[in-house]
C-alpha cells in the first residue's frame, strides 16, 4: 500500500452561528487507501466532506489535494478534480432511466442532439472497467434503493471520479444491500479508487476501511490504523464514554395479550391477485417486547398503518386492550393508550416546520392541560416542551426552533419524548433508531426498555436485525406479507437472515 | 479563503451582533426591509412619472393627499381597506390549512347575494338584528360557494385551485343573471338589484366620510381569525393538515373535519367581505360589484406573509394605492397604465423583499448543528 498523500486538510474551521461545526480539524487521507470518517451524527463528519465537495466554505484553513493548493472549492470545480460524493439522499430522477440520470448534466458531443447512444457505450465501458453490472434503460423508480446506490457511484465514476466520498451509504441498505455495496467498494479501491466513507457505524467501519479518524464535537480525536484498534477502543473514543454494547433485560412476568391480530390479510388494489399482508396473526402480551424483523418492504409499513388505525384491512381482525379496535380510528387508539413512533420521522412523524413545542403537542393538543376551554395554553405547552428537551437531552438552543432544523437524532428524541411523555400502554415502534449515532440509539434502547419494565407492551418493526435481537423477548419474521417464522433472541443470526430472505420457501 | 482567514476576532464579534439583534428583532427588521421595497418602487415609479411629463412630487403629493390628505380620502381607503382585508384573511387561513382557495372573488359575490336577499326582503327587524343575520347569510352562502371545491376535493380529490377559480366565472354570471331579473327591483330600468332596507345599513362611523362600522369588525374578525388559528385547539389542527397531512393523521387528527372547519371559515369571511361592502357601502348589486378584492386578497396575503400584522399593513397598503393612484390620476393626470405598472412595481418589490427576509431569517435563525 503506497503512503503518498492524497489530500490533506490544514486547520480546517467552519461555525455555523451559534455552532462551531468543525474546530481546528487537521487530516491527512492516503491515495489508494479506504479512510473512514467516524462520529456521530453533529460530530463534524459530513460538514468536513461538504466543505471539501465546495457546498460549504471553511471559516480558515486549507485543502491540499496531490500537494497543490486546493482552493475555490465549487461542487464543479471538485469534479473536476476528481472528487464525488454520493449523499445521503440520492439526487436521482424518479422518472428518469438509469442513462438519462447519469449523463444529466454531460455536454453532448453533437448539440443539439442528445446522442444517448454515444454515452451508453462510454458508459458501458467504465461500468465494464469497474465490474459493475448495470441495466441503463430501466427507470430509476424501478430499482431496488441499493441498486439506485450503484447508480449515484457509477455516475460518479463515469465523471471521473479518483475520489469517492460516501455519506452514511448504509443508512438506506439492507444488510445484503450493504455487503453487496461493501464487496463494490474493496473492488473499487483495488482498482486504486480513493474512498472516504462517513458512517456512524463501528461495524462496518472496522470491516473495509484501511483507516479511520473520529471525530467528535466538530474536533478530530484521534486517526488510527484499523488493525492496530478494537471496536470497543473506537466506540469509546467516539461517544467519549463506555457504551453498552449488550444489555441486561429485567425479568419480567409477561401479563395478559394486549394485542391480538387474527388473520389480517390486506390485499393490494393495484393488483388483485397480489397481497399486501396475508393471514398475519400473532399476539403480544403485556410487558413483552415482540419484534418484527424482515426486509424492508415486506409489509411492514402496511402492517404498521394497519395496528395504528391509518389503514383498515381487508378481513381480518384486531384487538387492543381487550377491545375489538378494527374500526377504531388513529385518534381512539391514541386514547385507548397506543402509542406509535413511525419509520419516516421527517414525513410521518413530526411537521418539520413546525416548532419542537408544536410538535411535542402533536397528539395531545386538544387535552388538558394544554386546552383549557377553547384555548391553547402556551405557557403550559411552552413549558412542558421544555421539560421535553430537558429530559430527552434534544441539543437545541430553544424549543421556538423549527424541527428541521435539528439533527435527525434530535428529531427522533423529540418523537420518543412525546411518545413517552403521555400516557401509554401499548407501544408501536417502527425503525427507531434508523439514522441515528450509536449514543442516541443506544439512548432510544434505554428508554424501550425502561418502558418494558414499567409494564408496556412493545411491538418493534426494525429491519436492524440486532436492534431486533437486543431488544426482543420474541422475534417473529415477516416476508412478502406474511409471518413467515417465530424465533427467540438468542436464535442465530443467519439463521434469521435466512428467515428473512424467505428460506422457508423452496 | 485568504481574505476570509485573515477576519479576526472583532469583525466577526460585530457580525455575530448583527445576527444576534436581527435574530431577535425580526419582525423589525422585515418591516423594514418592506418599507425600503415599497420606497424604491415608488422611486422608479417616480422617474416614469417624470418619462411621462408629468412632476413626480406633484403626483405623489394627489397620491398621499387623495388616500389621506383629507378626511374623506381617509375614510375612503380605509372603507376599501375592508374588503381586502375579508378576501386575504380567506386566503391566508385556507393556506395555512393546506387548500388553495383562489375564489374569494365568486365567495365574496354569493355573500352578498345572501346579505341583498335578508337586507332587501325581510322587513320589520330590529336594526342590530337585521344587520347580525345580513352578515350570517353572507357567512353562509360565502361558505357554501367555497364548501362546492372543498367537497369536491374531499370526495373526489379534485384540485381546488382549478375548481374555486371557475366558480368565479359561475358566481359572476349568476349574479349577472340575478341582477337581471329575480332581484331586480321590478320598478328599475337599470340591472340592479334591490336596494338594502334601511335598518340592514351598517352606520357611518366617521362623519363626512363613507367609513362604516365594518371597518371595526374586520378588525376584530382578524383578531379572532388569529386566535383560533394559532392559539386553539382546532386552528392547531388546521395548520398541522396544512403543513403535513401525512403526520397530521399519523396523530390522529381528523382530515376532514379539519378541512371542512377551514373550508367555512375561508369561504365564510370572503362572504362576510361581500356582505360589509354591500352593507356599508354599496347597499345594492351592481354588475362589478367587486373591484377585483378577491384577487387582490391574494396579493395582501401573500404580501402580508400570512402573518396578522403583515396582513393589516398590506391590506391597508393596496388600499391606498388604490385609492391614491385614482387621486393621481384625476389630480396630476397620470395615465392608467402608467398606475398600474407603479401598483405591479410596488407588489413586486415588496414580495421581492418578502424572499430577502426569508433568506435573511434563514441565515440567522438556521444553523444546523
Amino acid at each position: 500500500m503506497s503512503e503518498e498523500i492524497y489530500l490533506s486538510f490544514r486547520n480546517i474551521r467552519k461555525s455555523f452561528p451559534g455552532v462551531i461545526a468543525l474546530d481546528d480539524i487537521s487530516l491527512e487521507i492516503y491515495k489508494g487507501q479506504i479512510h473512514a470518517l467516524l462520529g456521530e451524527n453533529g460530530a463534524g463528519k459530513s460538514t468536513l466532506m461538504n466543505i471539501l465537495y465546495g457546498l460549504y466554505h471553511q471559516d480558515s484553513g486549507e485543502i491540499f489535494l496531490s500537494g497543490e493548493k486546493y482552493e475555490q472549492n465549487t461542487p464543479k470545480n471538485a469534479i473536476r478534480h476528481g472528487i464525488g460524493m454520493i449523499h445521503q439522499h440520492f439526487m436521482l430522477i424518479p422518472n428518469f432511466t438509469v442513462l438519462e440520470n447519469i449523463i444529466l448534466g454531460q455536454p453532448s458531443p453533437k448539440p443539439p442532439k442528445l446522442e444517448k447512444e454515444y454515452f451508453r457505450n462510454e458508459i458501458l465501458n467504465v461500468a465494464k472497467k469497474f465490474g459493475i453490472t448495470v441495466d441503463l434503460d430501466l427507470l430509476i423508480e424501478e430499482i431496488s434503493v441499493g441498486m439506485q446506490q450503484k447508480i449515484e457511484i457509477l455516475k460518479a465514476l463515469y465523471k471521473g471520479a479518483e475520489l469517492l466520498i460516501l455519506d452514511e451509504p448504509t443508512s438506506v441498505l439492507t444488510p445484503q444491500e450493504s455487503q453487496e455495496l461493501f464487496k463494490m467498494l474493496t473492488a473499487l479501491n483495488k482498482k486504486g479508487t480513493t474512498i472516504i466513507f462517513i458512517s456512524h457505524k463501528l461495524k462496518e467501519v472496522m470491516q473495509i476501511s484501511d483507516r479511520i479518524s473520529v471525530l467528535r464535537d466538530g474536533k478530530l480525536i484521534s486517526t488510527v490504523n484499523k488493525s492496530e484498534t478494537t471496536p470497543h477502543e473506537l466506540s469509546r473514543l467516539m461517544v467519549g464514554r463506555e457504551i453498552i454494547t449488550q444489555y441486561s433485560k429485567a425479568e419480567i412476568k409477561i401479563g395478559e395479550e394486549i394485542l391480538i391480530l387474527d388473520d389480517i390479510t390486506l390485499g393490494d388494489h393495484h393488483n388483485q391477485h397480489r397481497h399486501l399482508l396475508k393471514n398475519v396473526s400473532f399476539k403480544v402480551g403485556q410487558g413483552e417486547i415482540v419484534g418484527i424483523a424482515g426486509v424492508d418492504e415486506n409489509g411492514q409499513k402496511e402492517l404498521a398503518e394497519i395496528i395504528s388505525g391509518l389503514r383498515k384491512p381487508t378481513s381480518g381482525k384486531i384487538s387492543m386492550f381487550g377491545k375489538d379496535v378494527t374500526h377504531c380510528t388513529t385518534r381512539q387508539l391514541i386514547e385507548m393508550g397506543m402509542s406509535y413512533i413511525p419509520a419516516d420521522r421527517r414525513n410521518q412523524g413530526l411537521v418539520l416546520d413546525f416548532k419542537i413545542s408544536e410538535n411535542a403537542i402533536l397528539e395531545t393538543h386538544y387535552q388538558k392541560p394544554f386546552t383549557r376551554g377553547l384555548s391553547l395554553q402556551r405557557k403550559v405547552i411552552d413549558k412542558f416542551a421544555n421539560e421535553l428537551i430537558q429530559e430527552y437531552d434534544v441539543r437545541t438552543p430553544s424549543i421556538n426552533v423549527p424541527v428541521k432544523n435539528l439533527s435527525g437524532g434530535n428529531q427522533q428524541k423529540v418523537i420518543v419524548g412525546r411518545e413517552f411523555l403521555k400516557k401509554n400502554h401499548f407501544l408501536l415502534v417502527m425503525q427507531p433508531t434508523w439514522g441515528l449515532d450509536v449514543g442516541a440509539i443506544e439512548y432510544v434502547h434505554k428508554k424501550l426498555l425502561e418502558a418494558r419494565e414499567k409494564g408496556v407492551t412493545i411491538l418493534l418493526i426494525s429491519t436492524d436485525l440486532e436492534e431486533v435481537r437486543k431488544l426482543s423477548d420474541r422475534i417473529l419474521v415477516i416476508y412478502e406479507g406474511e409471518i413467515v417464522g417465530e424465533v427467540d433472541s438468542s436464535t442465530d443470526i443467519e439463521e434469521i437472515g435466512l428467515l428473512m430472505a424467505g428460506s422457508h420457501k423452496h | 479563503m485568504s481574505e476570509l482567514s485573515t477576519t479576526s476576532n472583532t469583525p466577526t464579534l460585530i457580525k455575530e451582533r448583527i445576527i444576534l439583534f436581527a435574530r431577535k428583532n425580526m419582525g423589525l427588521v422585515s418591516t423594514l426591509i418592506s418599507i425600503m421595497a415599497i420606497g424604491l418602487a415608488l422611486l422608479i415609479g417616480g422617474i416614469l412619472i417624470a418619462f411621462a411629463g408629468i412632476d413626480p412630487f406633484d403626483a405623489i403629493t394627489y397620491l398621499v393627499k387623495g388616500s389621506f390628505g383629507n378626511r374623506y380620502g381617509f375614510g375612503e381607503t380605509l372603507t376599501r381597506f375592508v374588503p381586502l382585508l375579508f378576501c386575504s384573511l380567506s386566503f391566508a387561513i385556507a393556506h395555512k390549512s393546506g387548500f388553495f382557495n383562489v375564489g374569494a372573488e365568486g365567495q365574496l359575490l354569493m355573500g352578498a347575494v345572501g346579505a341583498v336577499l335578508v337586507g332587501a326582503y325581510i322587513d320589520g327587524l330590529h336594526p342590530v338584528l337585521h344587520v347580525l343575520l345580513c352578515i350570517i347569510a353572507g357567512v353562509i352562502f360565502g361558505a357554501i360557494w367555497a364548501g362546492i371545491a372543498g367537497f369536491l376535493k374531499i370526495f373526489l380529490g379534485s384540485d381546488e385551485l382549478i375548481n374555486t377559480m371557475m366558480l368565479n366565472y359561475v358566481a359572476i354570471l349568476l349574479v349577472d343573471y340575478l341582477i337581471h331579473g329575480p332581484i331586480k327591483p321590478p320598478e328599475s330600468y337599470l340591472y340592479v338589484s334591490e336596494t338594502i332596507l334601511p335598518s340592514a345599513k351598517l352606520p357611518i362611523i366617521l362623519s363626512k366620510s363613507p367609513l362604516h362600522l365594518g371597518f371595526i369588525i374586520s378588525l376584530v374578525v382578524t383578531a379572532v381569525v388569529f386566535y383560533i388559528i394559532y392559539r386553539t385547539p382546532i386552528g392547531f389542527q388546521m395548520r398541522t393538515v396544512g403543513a403535513n397531512r401525512r403526520a397530521a393523521s399519523y396523530a390522529g387528527i381528523n382530515i376532514v373535519w379539519a378541512t371542512i372547519v377551514a373550508l367555512i371559515t375561508t369561504g365564510g369571511l370572503a362572504g362576510m367581505g361581500g356582505a360589509m361592502e354591500l352593507m356599508g357601502t354599496q347597499f345594492k348589486i351592481v354588475n362589478g360589484f367587486s373591484a377585483g378584492y378577491g384577487y387582490d386578497g391574494i396579493g395582501v396575503a401573500v404580501m402580508g406573509r400570512y402573518h396578522p400584522i403583515g396582513i393589516l399593513l398590506a391590506a391597508l397598503l393596496f388600499a391606498v394605492i388604490r385609492v391614491g393612484m385614482g387621486a393621481m390620476q384625476r389630480g396630476a393626470g397620470v395615465p392608467f397604465p402608467l398606475l398600474n405598472v407603479i401598483q405591479g412595481l410596488i407588489i413586486i418589490f415588496v414580495i421581492a423583499s418578502g424572499y430577502l427576509t426569508n433568506r435573511l431569517s434563514e441565515t440567522v435563525i438556521g444553523g444546523r448543528a
